[in-house]
């Protein structure tokens, strides 16, 4: 199965649900009008450094069946993943956080490669959206 | 020229904060450690503070509780910042004395304008 549709069948992450947020990627414009292509590398290098050091914590988790620390790390996730712009990531660690509060998280072997996919592919899309400066 | 302090671990967030910030004339005071926020803000005495929900080390509602009980920080306009999952809801936060709560994604500029607002109500110009 691939992650697209192991996502859907894990956390019922709709398969078309946008990479981007295109309101998210605005505000960084406003933010560096000048320089919106650089200021844009500088976030994804951010959330790149950020993200390897949460995944690795994230399949800590996976191996000790930890779900306070998979809750933790998904939250950390999301919230960032948002404010990059990052939509699909951000929804898939929301439902992993909701899974888990909702006692029904137990896709501990899967979550880490699916969140290390949907980095990858939001990333990519990230530095390659065309923005004007 | 006033200090907003800003407490988070989101690397992210920082950037967008500080270059929002100091793009509209403030000077910005980073913490990225919960049990530092309090000592940095008695000594930097903030107009205002951003506070990340889930700080490592002390939570956003502990740091709310922990400036009003300071005398230097009790007036101190406090913004959470906060994902959307579950946690402390937004009538906790502003019950224990939050002025505003953004929940990520969130706009910086908004963010700006609010704190701006906040400022403005508690040093007129």
């Amino acid at each position: 199965m691939n992650p697209t549709d192991l996502a859907a069948a894990c956390f019922e992450i709709d398969t078309e649900l946008p990479l981007l947020d295109p309101v998210q990627l605005a505000e960084f414009k406003d933010t560096a009008p000048d320089d919106v292509q650089g200021l844009m590398r500088e976030i994804a290098n951010a959330f790149m450094e950020e993200c390897e050091a949460k995944l690795e914590l994230m399949q800590q988790a996976a191996d000790s069946k930890d779900l306070a620390q998979m809750r933790e790390v998904a939250h950390f996730i999301s919230g960032s993943a948002a404010n990059t712009g990052l939509n699909r990531l951000a929804e898939l660690c929301l439902a992993v956080e909701r899974q888990i509060d909702a006692g029904e998280f137990t896709a501990f072997a899967d979550t880490p490669n699916l969140v290390a996919y949907e980095v990858e592919r939001g990333l990519d899309a990230f530095l390659s959206e065309p923005m004007q400066d | 020229m006033k200090t907003i302090l800003v407490a988070d671990d989101d690397p992210v967030m920082i950037k967008l904060l500080e270059l929002n910030l100091k793009r509209s004339g403030f000077r910005v005071e980073i913490c990225r450690e919960g049990l530092s926020v309090v000592p940095m803000a008695l000594e930097s005495l903030p107009a205002l503070a951003v506070i990340d929900l889930m700080l490592p080390g002390k939570s956003g509602l502990e740091l709310i509780e922990a400036f009003q009980e300071e005398p230097a920080l009790a007036k101190t306009p406090i913004i959470v910042v906060t994902g959307q999952g579950k946690g402390s809801t937004r009538e906790q936060l502003l019950a224990a004395g939050a002025r505003t709560v953004f929940t990520k994604p969130f706009s910086p500029t908004l963010l700006i304008t609010r704190i701006r607002e906040l400022l403005e109500e508690t040093d007129p110009a």
